[in-house]
C-alpha cells in the first residue's frame, strides 16, 4: 500500500499562486497516483471559441514544451477565472489530428480538393501580387477581407486602411444586424451591454445561459442576480436551458416577438409604471410630438399620445397574436415596472435574426427599457460602448475614400453592415469582381444561406481571382481556395479584446503561449510561428510580412505602417505592436504595471487582461468637456445644447451633458432618420408581420415555421473540431410537437423531408413538448461534410458525402457515410461511439435580405411531411435556379440610397472601416 | 477530515463545463466520463421545464467499490476520497458491479479502472478538483463535511438536500441542492431511443420493458452512456463452475447415483479438475490485465468474495487432485474419505458467487436470497448431467436430477415474478423476460431447454441430457448476467 496522502490545509485554492507561475510544481495525472511531478509555466491567454473573450491559462509542460491543459484565468475581469466547456476544449483544437499544420496550394481546378505542400514566402508572393497591382491601379474595391470570428478590434481595420482598399467584409448580417438597428436608432450605439448582476428582473430574447457569447460572463451574472432574488424571463419558441431556468418562458409565434413586447409596453403606459423624469430628459418626445402632429406640446400629450399610438397592442391584442396568455404578458410587464432602473434585458440573434422586420423586436425590447429609465443605470443596459475599451495602435491610417458597393450596396442605406451573404449574388449579377479575397476563419459555403451559389461563385476564377482560405482547421469553404494557410488557435497567437461583458472596461490579451514560455525560459523567436507547431502562422505576422511583400520600397505609401515605431524603417513586430499599445493607449495600465517594478508588456504577458475602468454608468450623464461646450447654445426649453447647427449634448440637473450618440443626443422613441431614408411608417417601435407569420401556413397541408438557429451549448460553429464536445454534442434532429408530429405521421427518430423554397433536406424528428405546436426548430450547429478524404473536415462529426449535379443548377448531397471510428495519432478516434454528425439545413435556404437592416432573416416557411420513398438519412437537395429568383423578391422590398444630401448611408450610422465622409457620397469615389 | 461535493442545481445551468474540464484534467478517454451532465425535461408544453443533474463518484463511507476489489487498488483515503491505484488494478472489473452509481469505466489503453478521484492529485497540491474551478456559476462545492464551520456542511445544513439512491447503505458524500428528484430515479423516467442532441450510446440496445411503471410526462434527453462489462465469459464461468462443483458435490455419492467401475473411481474428479481449470481460464481470460491475475495471492483484499472464491476454487482444486491422486496411489479409502471434503468445498465453490454478486451493490437482482440455493440447485443439476451419460438411466440419478431441474426453475421463476424490494431489482428481474438474441428469449428458453426439455430427455437418453441442460443453464446465466446490468444507476 502507498504511503498516507500528505494532506493540504483546507479549504484549497482555486488556482496557483502568481508568484509560481513560472514554475509550479504538479503532480502528472495520468502517473497517479504514483506521485510523479511535472513543472509547468503558466501562461494566460484569450479564448477563441466565441467572441466572449474569456481568459484562460495554459499549463505548458516545460519538458515537453507542450501545452497540457488549459485552466481560467482568475485575473479576468470578465470571466473570473472560470470557462464554459468550450475553453478547456481549446487542447483538442491544438492536437486535432486533422489540423493543417503547412501551406496548402491548389494543383487541379478550384474545388477539386487536391493541395499540396507549398511554403508561405510563395503564398506571400503569390498574394501580395495582385493586391499590388489592384492597389496601383486603383482597383481598390478589389481586395477583400471576409472575417466570421474576428477575434481582435481593430487591428484589420488598420491593416486594411494602410493598403487604401475598402475591403472589410463580416459575418454580421447572418448574425446580429437587425438587434444591431434595433438598438443604433435608440441609442446610436449598436449592442446592448446589460447589467446582469445587478438586475432585479431580466429578459431575455436569447439563451445566454447556455450560449451565444457573451455566454459565460452573462450566464455568471445572471445566476448572481438570481440567487439574490431577480428573476429571469426568457422568450424562445423551443425550451432552451434558459427558458428551463427562467421564472417565465414565453414562447411567442416566432415573428411575433415584437408584438408581445409592445404589449409590455402598453402595460407599463397604462399603468403609470415608467420613469417619468428619465423620459422626459432623455428621450426625444417633443420631436415625436412634433413629428405625429400630436396635439398640445407637454409631456403629458406625449404620454397619452404614447398611449393613443400603442393601444392597439393590448395584452389581448397580442395574446391573440403571440399565442402568449394575456395574464403572463402582464405579469411581465409589471415585473419590469417593479425593476424599474434595474432592469436588464437582451436580444442578439433570437428573434431579430429570424424574422422580416425582426430589427423592431430589438428596438421594442430597448423601449422598455428606456420606458423604465433602465439605461446606463446599475441593473439596467448600458449602450455597449460604455463598456468596451479599444485602446488605439499606433500610427491610424487616414480611411479610406472609396466605397464598395459589393460591400455596402445602394439598396440597402440602413444595414448593419455588409451584405455579406449576398456577395455571390451580386457577383453573378455583374456588379463588380474581386481580385483577392481571403476568408478567415469565416465558412460561407456551409454558414451562409445558399451555400450551393456560394460554391459556384468560389470556383469562377473570372469572378475571384485568387482565394486565400486563412484557417486553423480544414472547412467547406477551405476546399475552394487556391491557397490554405493555417494560422493559430486561441493559444497561438496575439490578439487584443475588449467586449462589455458587464459594467465596466477590460482589455484581454492573446498570446503564443508556447512562444512566451519558451521565451520566459531563455529561448528567443523573432517570429511566433517558430514556436508554433508545423508552420502554423500567426495572423498579425503574416499581415505585417504581406503588407512588406505589397510594398516592398515603401513607394506606395503602406509599408510606413508596418515598421516599427521603436527601431525606424525596420519591419515591426507583433510585440512591438502591442508594447506601443500597452505604453501609450491604455490608461492606468503603466501605472499599475510600475507599480509591481513591470513594463506594460511584461505585465499584459503575467496576466493577459487588465480592468481600464469599472465605473461605467450612466455614461449620458457625463458633463461635456469646456471645449465642447465652449460656443453652444442651451435652449432651455427642450434642453438641446447646440453648437453649428447640431445638438452636441442635452440640459441635464442644470449642466450640459454627452447624452447618446444619436442626432438628438437623446434616445429616440422617433427617429428622423427613418422617415428621411424612406421609412416613414416606422419611424416608432413598431410590430412588423414576419414573412413566416403563422397567417400563411396550415399545419394541416404541413405547412410549418421552421426556426433554423439555436445553438448548442458546447459547440463551436464550424471552428472547433474538438472530441470532447462533438461526443456531447452530434445530433440535430428537428425538434417538433407531439401533436405536430402525430400530423405528419411520424414518430421518434422517424425521418421527414423538409423542403423550402429552393429544396429540402431529409433528418430525424425529435418528437418533444418543449417546442411550440405549429413550429418546427433544428440547430444550427451541426451537419458537417467533406466531399473526400484529402480534404478532412471534422472527421469527428463530419459525413463523407457525394455531391452531385441532378439538373443544371440542381445540386444533390447524399452520405456516403456517416461518422465512424478510424485511426489516427489520436488513440481516441477509434472510440468514436456516435455515428450521426446531424444535417446540414443552410443550403436549402434561399437568402431574405431583410430591407432596412439586410439581416438575413433566417426562418424558413417550409413543408414538413414523411420521408419518400428513397429518401435517406442526410440527404439535401438545392436549385440554386431558384434562389436568385427569390433573392430577387426580396431585393425588391428595399428603399435605396441616396438619402438627403445624396448620401449612401446616414453619416451617424455606423460602418465597419468607416471611410471618409465623401465616400459617403453616392457620387463620390466608388465602384 | 472527510472532503465530499455539493452540487448546487438551483445555480447549474448544465453547460458541461465540469465534463470537459475534467477530462482534459485527466485524459479521459472519449466514450467515458468521470463526471457528466444528465438532463431530463418533465411537463407538457408550455408548462415544461428541463432539469439538469451533475453525476459522478459518491466518495461513499462504505464504498462497495473498495470492499469488492480483490488486489485492493482501491482506497478509501483518510481524506474522505476514494481512490484507484491504476498500476495495481488487474482489470476485473467487479468495482464496475459494486458501484450503485455507475461512476466507474475501464480506461481501454490502460486495462485498468478510473473514476472521479476528486482530482486527488492537485488536492494535494491544495488545490481544487478541475470541475470546481471551471464552474462559471461556481455551482460546485468542496470541502470538509467533518468540519460543521465548512461552507459545504453549512449549505447542507441550511437546504434540503438529496443524495443518490440512499437504499444502497453506501454512504454518499455528494449532495444534492434543488436537484429535480427524478434525476436521482434511474430508469423511472422514460429513455428514449435518442436525445435531443446526441445518439444515445448504444451499449445497452435493449428495449425498456414495457411491463415498468414509467414516471408521466417525464423523460432523460441526454445522458452519458455506460458499457455492460461483463458478458458470456461470466455466463459460462457460472455454468463450468457449476459442472466442476456439482461433480465434486455429488462424488462421495458416486455409486450411489449409478456411476460404475472407471467412472464411479474417476469421473468426478476428472470433472472436477477439468472445469475447475476451465473456470480458473475463463476468469482469468475475463480480466483486462490477464497477466496480472497473480495479484490476488500476492495483493489479496481478503473482505472481496473475488480473493476468498479463488481460495476456495483453489482448495476444490486441492482436493479434487488429492482424491484423483490417492485414489492412482491405490488409496481408494482414503480418496473416498477425501470426497467428502471435496463435497462440502464443492458446496463452497458453487455457492460463493452468491456472496460476491452480494458484494454487487450495482445489481439489485443479483443480492438476492434466493441465489444460494440457486447456485447449488444448479450445481447439483450440472453434476448430475454430467454423470448421466456414464450411469445410463439410473434412477436415483434421474430423481437427483429432476429435483434439482426443478428447484432450479422455481428460483428462476421467484427470480422473475417474485417480489423484489428495490426498483432496480425489479427493473433487473423485467429485463430478464425481456431481453433477446436474435429471436431467442434467452430467459425463457434457457429455462425450457434446460429444465424442461433436458428433463424429457434424461431417463431417454440418458447420455445426451447434458447437452439441453447445460445450454439451457448457459443461455439462462447470460440473461441473467446481463439483465442485471441494464437497468441504469444514474
Amino acid at each position: 500500500m502507498r504511503d498516507p496522502p500528505e494532506m493540504s490545509v483546507t479549504p484549497l485554492e482555486s488556482f496557483p499562486p502568481l508568484e509560481q507561475w513560472d514554475d509550479w510544481v504538479g503532480y502528472d495525472a495520468s502517473q497517479w497516483p504514483r506521485k510523479v511531478e511535472q513543472r509547468f509555466m503558466l501562461v494566460p491567454t484569450t479564448c477563441f471559441n466565441c467572441e466572449a473573450a474569456c481568459g484562460l491559462v495554459a499549463y505548458v509542460d516545460k519538458a515537453t514544451k507542450q501545452i497540457r491543459k488549459l485552466e481560467g484565468n482568475p485575473y479576468h475581469p470578465g470571466s473570473r477565472g472560470r470557462n464554459c466547456a468550450k475553453g478547456p476544449a481549446t487542447l483538442n483544437q491544438i492536437e486535432d489530428p486533422d489540423r493543417i499544420l503547412y501551406p496548402l496550394k491548389r494543383i487541379g481546378p478550384r474545388g477539386s480538393g487536391k493541395f499540396e505542400r507549398t511554403t508561405w514566402d510563395e503564398a506571400l508572393d503569390a498574394l501580395a501580387r495582385p493586391i499590388r497591382a489592384a492597389i496601383q491601379e486603383g482597383r481598390k474595391t478589389e481586395v477583400m477581407y471576409h472575417v466570421g470570428r474576428p477575434g481582435h478590434d481593430g487591428y484589420m481595420d488598420r491593416v486594411l486602411q494602410a493598403w487604401g482598399v475598402d475591403g472589410h467584409n463580416s459575418h454580421t448580417n447572418v448574425c446580429s444586424a437587425a438587434a444591431r438597428v434595433g438598438y443604433a436608432l435608440w441609442m446610436g450605439a449598436d449592442r446592448p451591454s446589460p447589467d446582469h448582476a445587478n438586475a432585479r428582473f431580466i429578459l431575455l430574447l436569447s439563451s445566454h445561459l447556455e450560449t451565444g457569447h457573451y455566454f459565460n460572463p452573462h450566464a455568471q451574472r445572471i445566476i448572481e442576480a438570481k440567487a439574490a432574488g431577480a428573476k429571469l424571463c426568457a422568450v424562445d419558441v423551443r425550451l432552451s436551458n434558459t427558458a428551463s431556468l427562467a421564472d417565465y418562458w414565453l414562447a411567442p409565434w416566432p415573428g411575433t416577438e415584437a408584438m408581445l413586447l409592445l404589449a409590455m409596453a402598453h402595460v407599463i403606459l397604462r399603468e403609470c409604471l415608467f420613469d417619468r423624469a428619465f423620459l422626459q430628459t432623455w428621450v426625444n418626445w417633443r420631436d415625436m410630438l412634433r413629428a405625429t402632429g400630436a396635439p398640445g406640446g407637454s409631456f403629458d400629450d406625449f404620454v397619452r399620445s404614447m398611449k393613443e399610438h400603442y393601444a392597439y397592442a393590448s395584452p389581448e391584442a397580442a395574446a391573440k397574436e403571440c399565442g402568449v396568455p394575456a395574464e403572463q404578458i402582464v405579469a411581465v410587464a409589471r415585473e419590469i415596472g417593479r425593476a424599474g432602473s434595474r432592469f436588464a434585458a437582451h436580444v442578439w440573434r433570437n428573434a431579430a435574426a429570424g424574422n422580416l422586420g425582426g430589427w423592431q423586436v430589438a428596438r421594442c425590447l430597448m423601449f422598455l427599457s428606456v420606458l423604465v429609465g433602465a439605461v446606463g443605470t446599475p441593473g439596467g443596459t448600458n449602450p455597449n460602448t460604455r463598456d468596451k475599451f479599444v485602446p488605439p495602435p499606433f500610427m491610424k491610417p487616414p480611411p479610406q475614400n472609396v466605397w464598395s458597393e459589393l460591400l455596402y450596396p445602394r439598396e440597402y442605406p440602413l444595414a448593419y453592415h455588409e451584405l455579406s451573404y449576398l456577395l455571390p449574388h451580386f457577383l453573378k449579377e455583374g456588379r463588380g469582381k474581386i481580385a483577392a479575397y481571403f476568408t478567415r476563419v469565416y465558412n460561407p459555403v456551409w454558414t451562409n444561406p445558399d451555400g450551393m451559389l456560394w460554391e459556384q461563385v468560389l470556383r469562377d476564377e473570372k469572378l475571384i481571382g485568387l482565394h486565400a482560405a486563412i484557417t486553423p482547421t480544414w472547412s467547406e469553404t477551405a476546399q475552394y481556395a487556391d491557397y490554405v494557410l493555417p494560422t493559430g488557435l486561441g493559444a497561438e497567437r496575439h490578439d487584443l479584446m475588449s467586449q462589455e461583458t458587464h459594467a465596466s472596461q477590460w482589455i484581454s490579451f492573446r498570446q503564443p503561449v508556447l512562444r512566451v514560455a519558451r521565451e520566459r525560459m531563455g529561448e528567443h523567436f523573432e517570429w511566433t510561428h517558430q514556436a508554433n507547431p508545423g508552420e502554423v502562422w500567426e495572423e498579425d505576422e503574416f499581415w505585417i510580412a504581406l503588407s512588406w511583400r505589397i510594398d516592398p520600397d515603401g513607394s506606395l505609401g503602406v509599408r510606413k505602417y508596418f515598421e516599427s515605431p521603436y527601431r525606424p524603417r525596420q519591419q515591426i513586430s507583433v510585440e512591438e505592436y502591442y508594447r506601443w499599445i500597452f505604453e501609450q493607449s491604455v490608461p492606468g495600465l503603466p501605472a499599475e504595471a510600475a507599480k509591481r517594478n513591470m513594463s506594460p508588456l511584461e505585465y499584459m504577458r503575467r496576466f493577459g487582461a487588465f480592468l481600464v475602468n469599472a465605473d461605467t454608468y450612466l455614461g449620458h450623464m457625463e458633463e461635456l468637456k469646456p471645449a465642447e461646450a465652449a460656443g453652444a447654445e442651451t435652449d432651455t426649453t427642450t434642453g438641446e445644447v447646440r453648437k453649428n447647427g447640431k445638438t452636441i449634448g442635452i440640459l441635464a440637473d442644470g449642466k450640459p451633458r454627452a447624452g447618446f450618440k444619436t442626432p438628438s443626443r437623446r434616445l429616440e422613441i422617433h427617429s428622423q432618420t427613418m422617415i428621411d431614408w424612406g421609412w416613414p411608417e416606422y419611424a416608432m417601435p413598431a410590430y412588423i408581420e414576419s414573412h413566416i407569420h403563422r397567417r400563411k401556413f396550415n399545419p394541416d397541408k404541413g405547412e410549418y415555421a421552421l426556426v433554423p438557429t439555436f445553438r448548442l451549448p458546447t459547440l463551436i460553429h464550424t471552428r472547433g473540431n474538438s472530441k470532447w464536445l462533438y461526443e456531447l454534442s452530434n445530433a440535430n434532429p428537428v425538434w417538433i410537437h407531439p401533436e405536430d408530429a402525430a400530423r405528419v405521421g411520424v414518430e421518434l427518430a422517424d425521418l421527414v423531408r423538409i423542403t423550402t423554397d429552393i429544396g429540402y433536406f431529409v433528418n430525424k424528428v425529435w418528437v418533444t413538448e418543449g417546442m411550440r405546436p405549429g413550429v418546427v426548430a433544428c440547430s444550427h450547429h451541426l451537419g458537417r461534410w467533406r466531399l473526400s478524404e484529402d480534404t478532412p473536415t471534422h472527421r469527428w462529426v463530419s459525413a463523407l458525402v457525394e455531391k452531385q449535379e441532378v439538373a443544371p443548377g440542381r445540386v444533390r448531397f447524399r452520405r456516403i457515410e456517416g461518422v465512424h471510428p478510424y485511426e489516427s495519432t489520436d488513440p481516441d478516434t477509434r472510440r468514436i461511439w456516435w455515428t450521426d454528425g446531424g444535417v446540414h439545413q443552410n443550403l436549402t435556404f434561399p437568402v431574405h435580405p431583410d430591407p432596412v437592416s439586410g439581416m438575413h432573416c433566417w426562418h424558413q416557411a417550409v413543408r414538413v411531411e414523411r420521408a419518400h420513398p428513397g429518401d435517406l438519412y442526410g440527404d439535401v437537395e438545392v436549385d440554386t435556379n431558384k434562389s436568385m429568383e427569390i433573392y430577387r423578391q426580396w431585393l425588391a422590398m428595399t428603399r435605396p440610397a441616396p438619402g438627403p444630401g445624396g448620401l449612401r448611408r446616414p453619416l451617424w450610422l455606423a460602418r465597419a472601416v468607416r471611410p471618409t465622409d465623401e465616400a459617403y457620397r453616392i457620387d463620390g469615389p466608388a465602384r | 477530515m472527510k472532503y465530499g461535493f455539493l452540487i448546487d442545481h438551483d445555480r447549474c445551468i448544465g453547460c458541461h463545463a465540469c465534463t470537459v474540464a475534467c477530462k482534459a484534467e485527466n485524459g479521459v478517454p472519449v466514450g467515458n466520463f468521470r463526471t457528466w451532465v444528465k438532463y431530463l425535461e418533465k411537463g407538457k408544453f408550455p408548462e415544461i421545464r428541463r432539469h439538469f443533474a451533475v453525476l459522478r463518484c459518491n466518495h461513499c463511507d462504505n464504498a462497495p467499490c473498495v470492499t469488492i476489489c480483490p488486489v485492493n487498488a482501491l482506497e478509501k483515503r483518510p481524506d474522505g476520497i476514494v481512490d484507484i491505484d491504476r498500476d495495481a488494478c488487474i482489470g476485473c472489473r467487479a468495482c464496475m458491479q459494486a458501484c450503485p452509481y455507475d461512476a466507474i469505466y475501464l480506461n481501454e489503453d490502460l486495462g485498468a479502472v478510473e473514476k472521479c478521484h476528486f482530482c486527488a492529485h492537485r488536492v494535494e497540491k491544495g488545490l481544487e478538483p478541475a470541475c470546481v474551478i471551471v464552474c462559471p456559476e461556481q455551482a460546485i462545492v468542496t470541502g470538509d463535511l467533518d468540519d460543521p464551520a465548512s461552507r459545504i456542511s453549512q449549505l447542507i445544513k441550511d437546504n434540503r438536500t438529496l443524495v443518490r439512491r440512499p437504499e444502497q447503505g453506501t454512504g454518499p458524500n455528494v449532495h444534492y441542492k434543488g436537484i429535480e428528484p427524478a434525476l436521482l430515479a434511474p430508469g423511472e423516467p422514460e429513455r428514449p431511443s435518442t436525445y435531443l442532441w446526441s445518439d444515445r450510446p448504444a451499449h445497452k440496445p435493449e428495449a425498456w420493458p414495457i411491463s415498468l411503471p414509467v414516471l408521466k410526462d417525464t423523460r432523460v434527453v441526454l445522458d452519458a452512456g455506460h458499457r455492460v462489462e461483463w458478458g458470456w465469459p461470466v455466463a459460462l464461468y457460472l455454468v463450468t463452475k457449476g459442472i466442476a462443483a456439482g461433480a465434486g458435490m455429488l462424488a462421495p455419492f458416486a455409486a450411489a447415483l449409478g456411476l460404475t467401475g472407471w467412472a464411479a473411481a474417476y469421473l468426478p474428479e476428472i470433472l472436477a479438475l477439468v472445469f475447475t481449470l476451465a473456470t480458473v481460464t475463463l476468469l482469468i481470460e475475463d480480466l483486462a490485465r490477464p497477466m496480472l491475475f497473480y495479484r490476488l495471492l500476492t495483493r489479496p483484499n481478503w473482505r472481496s468474495w473475488l480473493v476468498k472464491g479463488g481460495i476456495i476454487l483453489g482448495a476444490f482444486g486441492a482436493a479434487s487432485a488429492g482424491a484423483l491422486g490417492l485414489r492412482l496411489l491405490g488409496l481408494g479409502g482414503a480418496a473416498d474419505a477425501l470426497r467428502w471434503a471435496e463435497a462440502i468445498l464443492g458446496i463452497g465453490a458453487a455457492g460463493y458467487t452468491a456472496f460476491l454478486f452480494d458484494q454487487c451493490e450495482g445489481r439489485d437482482l443479483w443480492q438476492s436470497k434466493w441465489l444460494l440455493p440457486h447456485l447449488l440447485a444448479q450445481a447439483v443439476l450440472c453434476g448430475a448431467v454430467a454423470f448421466l451419460p456414464f450411469s445410463g438411466a439410473y434412477p436415483p440419478l434421474i430423481m437427483v436430477m429432476l429435483a434439482a431441474a426443478v428447484v432450479h426453475l422455481t428460483i428462476a421463476a421467484v427470480e422473475r415474478f417474485g417480489p423484489h424490494e428495490t426498483t432496480n431489482a425489479k427493473q433487473g428481474a423485467a429485463f430478464l423476460g425481456t431481453i433477446r438474441i436474435g429471436p431467442l428469449l434467452p430467459w425463457r428458453e434457457g429455462l425450457l431447454i434446460g429444465g424442461g426439455l433436458a428433463a424429457v430427455l434424461a431417463p431417454i437418453v440418458p447420455s445426451l441430457a447434458f447437452i439441453p441442460a447445460l445450454a439451457g443453464l448457459y443461455l439462462y446465466e447470460w440473461a441473467y448476467v446481463r439483465a442485471g446490468q441494464l437497468p441504469p444507476l444514474s
